[in-house]
């Protein structure tokens, strides 16, 4: 009976999730090209689930007001190839954010780059010099 | 196929780019990092009859065009409403890929790299009479049997095995580098790839991986599915290239965090998924 329970409330689960979930998308809802620059914005989350990790930061604009952003990177899988963990972001962090923007306006967007107060830089995927941790890099470069 | 042409585009141009600092950041994955011995480079001979260790792909992958199907494989063809594909599904939002609610990829699928989220790890290791081929995505498991054993004559008959959703395999070296694994008894329920196009309990696989040198493989696929095809033919070619770290990620479809995924970004961005 249990079982049948879980069973119930798991189909119950997937019936709510309606439209697809676990689909592949391309960039046409995004304004891809010049990046939005996010200088020193501060990490409020850094989601790290599938099919995207998701990047949650607050930007103070120049009038001093409070966007709260929310942005998607390349597939999780990739990621991790090219060096990107669940820690690589943790609330707090001050960073500078690359994203392109969603063309409905929001603070929302496809996560380009992002700037570390250290110096560093780490990009997406999708974004730059990925070579998904090739055992042979610079061998055939 | 545009968006595949833009993320090749985008790659490329990407690739121009200088990329700096990003081994210094700390718990980077798979990347060389202290205590980690760098592989030798380049990359040595292919070691003999060993294709043990990890390997990320595929890479460059390339699919011919299938035969004509029969009526048969037409019929069922025709129920399969892919995401993506708007000249088939006009509403993107009623496809019934398999995919899209968690359900097991199935063999052969689970080799194809758009599927697994643009590329995917899998391990060859080994056991007592049998090669494991162990992939990244939901974390599922081939056994290859190797120890002279055939494959099953049917399935789902009384007396003979059921059918797999990843099949029943069996292996062997073809000279010392090149393992040859042979596949039938497939569940009819996953798609053949990424359009919907089935591939029958009557099918048979074969999967010739060729390690060229230290760090690449390469790998060709041809399917013969007299059920639902008119010939044989060569599914599928691509490559795949040993990872530093040799890590292995844990990378489940949950259904939970794609709920999380399209209300938090992909309804405010007006992401179309297909």
């Amino acid at each position: 009976m249990r079982t049948r329970i879980l069973m119930v409330l798991v189909f119950a689960g997937l019936a709510t999730v309606g439209s697809p979930t676990f689909a592949h998308h391309g960039n046409a809802a995004f304004e891809v090209g010049t990046p939005t620059v996010l200088k020193n914005a501060v990490v409020t989350e850094f989601v790290w689930i599938n099919p995207h990790p998701l990047i949650k930061a607050d930007y103070k604009n120049e009038k001093g007001e409070v966007q709260h952003w929310i942005m998607e990177m390349g597939s999780t899988v990739s990621a991790q190839l090219i060096g990107w963990s669940r820690t690589t972001l943790a609330p707090g962090d001050v960073v500078t954010l690359y994203v392109w923007k969603a063309k409905t306006g929001a603070f929302a967007g496809r996560f380009n780059k992002v700037d570390f107060s250290d110096g560093t830089t780490m990009r997406d995927t999708q974004t730059g010099g990925d070579d998904g941790g090739r055992a042979d890099t610079g061998v055939r470069q | 196929m545009r968006n595949h042409l833009i993320v090749v585009a985008v790659v490329s141009l990407a690739c121009l780019a200088t990329v700096t600092g990003r081994a210094q950041r700390p718990g980077a994955e798979g990347f060389i990092a202290e205590g980690i011995p760098k592989m030798p480079n380049p990359p040595g001979p292919a070691p003999v009859r060993d294709l043990s260790g990890v390997w990320v792909g595929p890479q460059g992958d390339k699919y011919d065009t299938p035969p004509p199907m029969t009526p048969a494989g037409d019929a069922l063809f025709k129920t399969r409403h892919p995401y993506g594909d708007a000249s088939r599904d006009a509403d993107l939002g009623m496809s019934n890929d398999p995919f899209i609610t968690c359900d097991p990829l199935g063999f052969p699928r689970n080799l194809i790299a758009h599927a697994v989220s643009g590329r995917g790890r899998m391990i060859f290791a080994s056991a007592p009479g049998r090669t494991l081929i162990a992939y990244e995505q939901q974390r599922v498991w081939r056994e290859v049997w190797t120890d002279g054993r055939a494959l099953p004559k049917a399935v789902d008959v009384r007396g003979m095995p059921e059918s797999r959703l990843y099949g029943h395999s069996v292996g062997r070296w073809e000279g010392d580098h090149t393992f040859v694994i042979d596949t039938n008894g497939l569940d009819e329920r996953p798609w053949l790839d990424e359009e919907g196009r089935p591939r029958s309990n009557q099918a048979r696989f074969q999967e010739r991986y060729t390690r060229k040198d230290q760090y690449n493989l390469d790998l060709t696929v041809t399917i013969d599915d007299p059920k639902f095809y008119t010939k044989p033919w060569t599914w599928m070619r691509g490559s795949f290239y040993w990872v530093q770290g040799q890590e292995f990620a844990e990378t489940f479809c949950i259904p939970s965090e794609g709920i999380e995924y399209r209300d938090s970004i992909a309804k405010p961005s007006g992401i179309q998924i297909r």
